[in-house]
């Protein structure tokens, strides 16, 4: 194809929003004399945490949002035909919060969640469940006054907001909740996952690893369900190397009945049992009735202040507010688009090294109808990877490698990366003193080299990416014309073949 | 009645009941015969100090607060009637009192085990104070046995203290509701040696390569595991059960089994026979915890190989062929035990001998079998019993080889000697006026006094290091110099007794000392101008280091009489791998902490005593001394740094150089230094390397985390 030829009627093109350390992403594809099919996969940015002054950049792009959502209404006539919702985070979600007036209006006929959002799948449940009460006692520990400033619960506060407002996480868990309403924006990420379910009622699918469905102008797009994984030991690997050390990763019910039965103590509710307490109370004394003993005079020691243990469980807090964090991650629903053609889209959203190495585990579909249906493999469907969402803003441990990006042979792959540099680096923490690393260096310079430099990033060069596109064979590369100074997006139009016929039904 | 006031005798020991290994093994019909112990402590050690309800002596302090359940247990007094008469109270998961009396028992035990083979007291790592700038002693370790809600224990440097985790396990396996960490004997072996090898080398809790982690885990494994073998009825009992063979994986063999069993579902946290070991096995593995374990595995392997040549002997008396499972005379099992509990003895002493013979960070394991090697050389010159090739075939065929060795032959693994023995060569590196003349080298019996004397020692061993090599002229030996030699040797001894804050009621001993002997300054040609400097500079100073670099520079400023000699001083750089002027050729200006004084520090200074089995009598000084420069993650800011451009900057990470000298005390003779060169190159190169791989060890980016290293290593 030569470069003078007219635009191919049949394209799919993939819109980033930009200025965003979040995921939103428009996919359109369009046929000649037909009206266009549009998919919104995930709509957020990250959270504000902390002291906005600290972080001008991080506030700045939290006001964005709203430009970001008045766009996809307008550009969009207000119809979505699919909303993808792949993690419950609030770089994935937040626009459904931050700029709810504007996407309440929104007509969404499909919602696509990971098995993992399923109310009616017991494994599904019993994850939520774990995770949804280690939240809510989280962030109880949080509101504990007695401990205000010490580090560890900043750094737990600081990973809370990943999924919305306190009070509303809080109460996650909880039975009774009251059913959310259509008109009432949500006020955390668990709280989108339901509006949207509410918003398309019926119309909700969620996927499993191995599915393979049918979408798009006469079903002629494919998505092959990769993850989230079915296998406990695949959801819960966060990292690369495995080892006796990293067997308890994911999140375990007493590590969260411990958190909550201390929390219950602490805030001095009335309703702590004999089980709550490792001893019966005739050896124990409270804490105010230990006059007179040794001991608790060297406790109460003030030149020895630095060796009380008072806040020293919020240690274990923190771990788990940090296990959380990837194991939900983990459940990202990641996807493999094909187009008419051939040619595939990776979104793997936030995926982690765990959900990457499942995609091997099965086969595409993973249980074909009949035994002679020809089935893909993971390899055969990387191998023809043109396009890729960066995982997880290009952090360390988000895109596999040898079972991952070196799979994605074409030579005409291109990748976007939803990612803020300066937004990143300005998540300073005493943990992280030098905010986060995204994109990742070495992957980083990897995905370069993979691309031939064609990679467009939330924050990227005009000039340099335009450069780097002028001799893609596949890709075209453009930006929103109304801005041309800092385009609201980026957009890559990828030209396909026109869908074969649907077979008539027999 | 006369005699009710004649004296009784103290008795000889203190007994306390303990758990053998945990609660539950104390239920297993297959071990319940041998799951309670009885600790002896010996009942009238000075060095114990008075024992108080806690418990609480001179060494620990237990103090039993429980921040999760918002409740305190009031403590044990070890010296109540109803503890005295019944050997403490008797084993029970419900009273934390009997919790107070086990952790407080097992951690003594493990202190008296290494102070036996250390030949010196256990001194606990000090805690820097930040607005005195100066190091404090931690005269007792504090043990909290119920601190946390979760399947963890730790040592804190931060707090100089042992934190027990208690739990609820779902595991039901595990035999009980509530798992406590402070009642298992492997957890609390485990911990206390962490605080007593941080107390021998602070600097080995840092990250700088994959095994400077895992060697602090397995050493402290391989303490809980080897102490398994003083357990005299459980060794008999599975000796018996194994006709004669202890290579089989079970109680004594794997680590923490009710913890284990309730967090995980395993057997045990560890175990360490591994079936099939091969030379490639260490290069490949890169977690802490899973690295650690080959090192103990080795070591295990090496034990098993002392025990087979010891009993080779009474197999074939008794005609029992290995593996043939005949069952034993109780006879031969009770030999056999006795056996395996000295093998064990043996070669956990070897193991702890070999920290004094090891360089002061960055360790590897490498080094620690070179350190075994020496170490036991220097004891036991003549290896009969081929203990030490033992080591290292267990070494070799785990892929654990130290590097720059030329053959794993017992040779070639001792660490070098000094070369030059002429004490006019200018090469020459001389350790005879030290000893003479200031160090307190009289053994301590008391903690307060070993402390106080430890950190004396400590103070003048640092300003005898920095102190350039002074003479009056050129005879090493002349009236002059031997007057200068005292002189140093007075001053040393006047600065380091200087309490560190700036106390402006009264002048520092250092400010004394110098008035006093203002008429020698002038008479070695201190201008009056120098002088004023001098007291000016002292009067400014903010540390007891700080006076004495002051003073240094009055010494050999110009015009005094008072010759320095430079090559003797670059002798001693090269020696310990580090400088104490920026070196020359521009290079290395990362070693300055504010671009003018270099920072060199030592860190400890003790002294050993040990005894060899033929009579032997081993004194020796070992004197660790390190030096800091900034490191950089990206290696062009760090070559521009190194040269002194792009501004001062505080650096990425810090790397460390330096080395562990070891003195014998019987003629002053420096035996050996172990050095790691601050100016190493491949050395950093390795170590930004292993903190920019987010792979291995995440959490070396969280400087946050660092206060807590092992709290950390533990969760995951």
């Amino acid at each position: 194809m030569s470069v003078q030829a007219p635009q191919p009627p049949a394209a799919i093109t993939v819109r980033m929003y930009r200025g965003l350390l979040g995921d939103c992403f428009l996919l359109t594809q369009t046929l000649p004399d037909r009206p266009p099919y549009r998919a919104l996969i995930d709509c957020g940015v990250l959270q504000c945490i902390g002291a906005a002054g600290s972080k001008p950049a991080t506030k700045a792009a939290t006001v964005h949002m709203q430009d970001v959502a008045t766009s996809l209404a307008a550009d969009t006539g207000g119809v979505l035909d699919l909303v993808v919702a792949t993690h419950e985070h609030y770089d994935h979600l937040s626009g459904f919060l931050l700029a709810f007036d504007t996407l309440k209006a929104l007509t969404i006929k499909k919602v696509w969640m990971a098995w993992t959002e399923n109310p009616t799948d017991s494994q599904a449940n019993q994850f939520r469940k774990t995770t949804d009460s280690a939240l809510s006692a989280l962030a109880g520990a949080v509101k504990l006054t007695a401990l205000a400033g010490d580090d560890r619960l900043e750094s737990i506060r600081d990973l809370l907001q990943f999924y919305g407002d306190l009070d509303d996480i809080a109460g996650l868990g909880l039975t009774g909740k009251a059913p959310q309403a259509l008109d009432k924006s949500p006020r955390s990420c668990a709280g989108a996952l339901d509006w949207l379910k509410l918003k398309a009622p019926d119309q909700v699918s969620y996927l499993e690893p191995g599915e393979v469905v049918k979408f798009g102008l006469d079903d002629s797009l494919t998505a092959y369900v990769l993850g989230p994984p079915r296998t406990m030991a695949r959801l819960k690997q966060l990292d690369p190397s495995a080892g006796a050390g990293r067997e308890v990763y994911l999140t375990k019910p007493d590590e969260v009945a411990a958190l909550q039965s201390t929390l219950k103590i602490h805030q001095g509710q009335e309703t702590i049992v004999a089980n709550d307490l490792p001893f019966s109370t005739r050896f124990s004394l409270g804490k105010d009735e230990t006059a007179g003993f040794s001991t608790a005079v060297l406790y109460d020691d003030p030149q020895a202040k630095d060796r009380r243990i008072d806040a020293e469980w919020l240690g274990s807090a923190e771990t788990l507010a940090l296990k959380i964090d990837g194991d939900v991650n983990n459940t990202s629903l990641a996807l493999a688009i094909e187009a008419p053609g051939g040619d595939v889209l990776l979104f793997p959203a936030d995926a982690q090294v765990g959900n990457w190495l499942s995609w091997h585990d099965q086969t595409y579909p993973a249980k074909p109808a009949k035994p002679d249906d020809p089935v893909r493999s993971a390899p055969d469907i990387l191998s023809r990877v043109v396009f890729y969402k960066v995982g997880h803003h290009a952090s360390h441990n988000a895109t596999a490698r040898a079972q991952g990006l070196e799979l994605m042979t074409s030579p005409h792959l291109a990748a976007m990366i939803p990612v803020v540099e300066t937004v990143a680096h300005e998540q300073k923490s005493k943990n992280n003193p030098a905010g986060w690393s995204m994109p990742y260096p070495d992957l980083y310079a990897r995905l370069l080299a993979m691309t031939q430099r064609r990679v467009v990033r939330g924050d990227g060069q005009l000039a340099d990416e335009q450069a780097a596109f002028q001799d893609s064979q596949k890709f075209q590369l453009s930006y929103d014309g109304a801005n041309p100074d800092d385009p609201l997006w980026a957009e890559l139009r990828l030209a396909t073949a026109l869908p074969v016929e649907p077979a008539a039904p027999e | 009645m006369s005699h009710s006031n004649l004296p009784l005798r103290l008795p000889a020991t203190r007994r306390l009941r303990v758990y053998a290994f945990d609660p539950q093994a104390s239920l297993d019909l297959g071990s319940t015969r041998f799951g309670h112990a009885t600790i002896a402590l010996t009942w009238n050690d000075p060095a114990d100090g008075l024992l108080e309800p806690g418990p609480v002596n001179d060494y620990l302090e237990v103090v039993d607060i429980d921040p999760c359940s918002d409740k305190f247990y009031p403590p044990i007094d070890l010296n109540a009637v109803e503890v005295l008469g019944q050997d403490g109270l008797p084993p029970s998961e419900g009273d934390p009192r009997f919790h107070q009396q086990m952790v407080f028992a097992v951690t003594m035990k493990t202190i008296k085990l290494f102070e036996r083979a250390l030949g010196r007291k256990v001194i606990w790592a000090q805690s820097w104070n930040n607005e005195k700038k100066t190091y404090q002693p931690t005269h007792k370790l504090r043990i909290y046995p119920h601190a946390l809600r979760e399947a963890n224990a730790y040592y804190s440097r931060g707090k100089r203290a042992l934190l027990f985790g208690y739990f609820q396990a779902l595991q039901r396996s595990a035999g009980a509701s509530w798992i406590f960490t402070a009642l298992s004997h492997d957890i609390i072996v485990h911990e206390t040696t962490h605080a007593i090898l941080d107390g021998i080398h602070p600097r080995y809790s840092e990250p700088t390569s994959l095994d400077s982690l895992a060697f602090h885990e397995a050493f402290a494994d391989i303490a809980a595991l080897f102490s398994h073998f003083q357990l005299y009825e459980a060794v008999y009992d599975y000796i018996d059960r194994q006709s004669g063979q202890l290579d089989q994986s079970g109680l004594l063999s794997g680590l923490a089994s009710q913890f284990a069993k309730g967090a995980t579902g395993r057997a045990s946290l560890r175990d360490f026979i591994d079936k099939s070991p091969n030379p490639d096995l260490l290069e490949g593995t890169t977690e802490p915890h899973d690295r650690g374990a080959i090192l103990v595995a080795a070591v295990f392997d090496a034990f098993l190989s002392i025990y087979r040549a010891r009993t080779s002997d009474l197999l074939r008396l008794s005609g029992i062929r290995p593996g043939e499972g005949r069952s034993l005379h109780p006879d031969l099992t009770a030999r056999l035990t006795k056996e395996a509990t000295k093998s064990a003895d043996h070669v956990l002493r070897m193991c702890i001998r070999a920290l004094d013979y090891m360089p002061p960070m960055d360790v590897r394991f490498g080094e620690f079998l070179r350190g075994i090697i020496t170490a036991d050389t220097d004891l036991i010159p003549d290896d009969r019993l081929n203990y030490r090739l033992a080591f290292i075939e267990a070494f070799r065929n785990r892929g654990i080889f130290p590097d720059h060795c030329l053959s794993l032959s017992p040779d070639n693994l001792l660490w070098d000697e000094p070369l030059v023995t002429d004490p006019d060569d200018p090469g020459f590196l001389n350790t005879a006026d030290i000893l003479n003349e200031d160090l307190n080298l009289l053994p301590e019996y008391r903690r307060g006094d070993i402390t106080v004397t430890a950190e004396n020692n400590r103070r003048k061993v640092w300003y005898w290091l920095v102190q350039p090599d002074l003479r009056i002229n050129d005879d090493r030996d002349s009236p002059e110099n031997r007057r200068l030699k005292q002189f140093l040797a007075q001053a040393r001894a006047a600065f380091s007794t200087d309490s560190a804050e700036a106390d402006l009621e009264k002048p520092h001993a250092a400010e004394a000392f110098i008035e006093r002997e203002a008429a020698t300054l002038r008479g070695w040609g201190l201008s009056a101008q120098n002088l004023t400097a001098l007291r000016e500079g002292l009067a400014r100073a903010d540390s007891h280091f700080g006076r004495w670099q002051v003073f240094m520079a009055a010494m050999s400023a110009q015009g005094m009489h008072i010759k320095r000699r430079v090559e003797a001083d670059r002798a001693w750089e090269d020696a310990l791998g580090l400088f104490f002027n920026i070196p020359d050729g521009d290079r290395l200006h990362t070693l300055s902490r504010d671009d003018t004084s270099l920072h060199v520090e030592v860190h400890s200074v003790r002294t050993t005593r040990r005894a060899g089995p033929d009579g032997q009598d081993i004194r020796q000084l070992v004197i660790e001394v390190t030096q800091r420069r900034r490191g950089y993650l990206d290696p062009d800011v760090q070559a521009a740094q190194d040269r002194g451009e792009g501004g001062w900057s505080e650096g990425d990470f810090t790397f460390r150089g330096g080395a562990t000298l070891i003195i014998d005390l019987r003629d002053g003779r420096l035996r050996y230094v172990i050095s790691k060169r601050i100016d190493d190159q491949a050395r950093l190169d390795q170590q930004r390397r292993f903190l920019l791989d987010p792979h291995d060890l995440a959490f070396t980016y969280n400087q946050g985390r660092m206060g807590e290293p092992f709290a950390l290593l533990h969760r995951h």
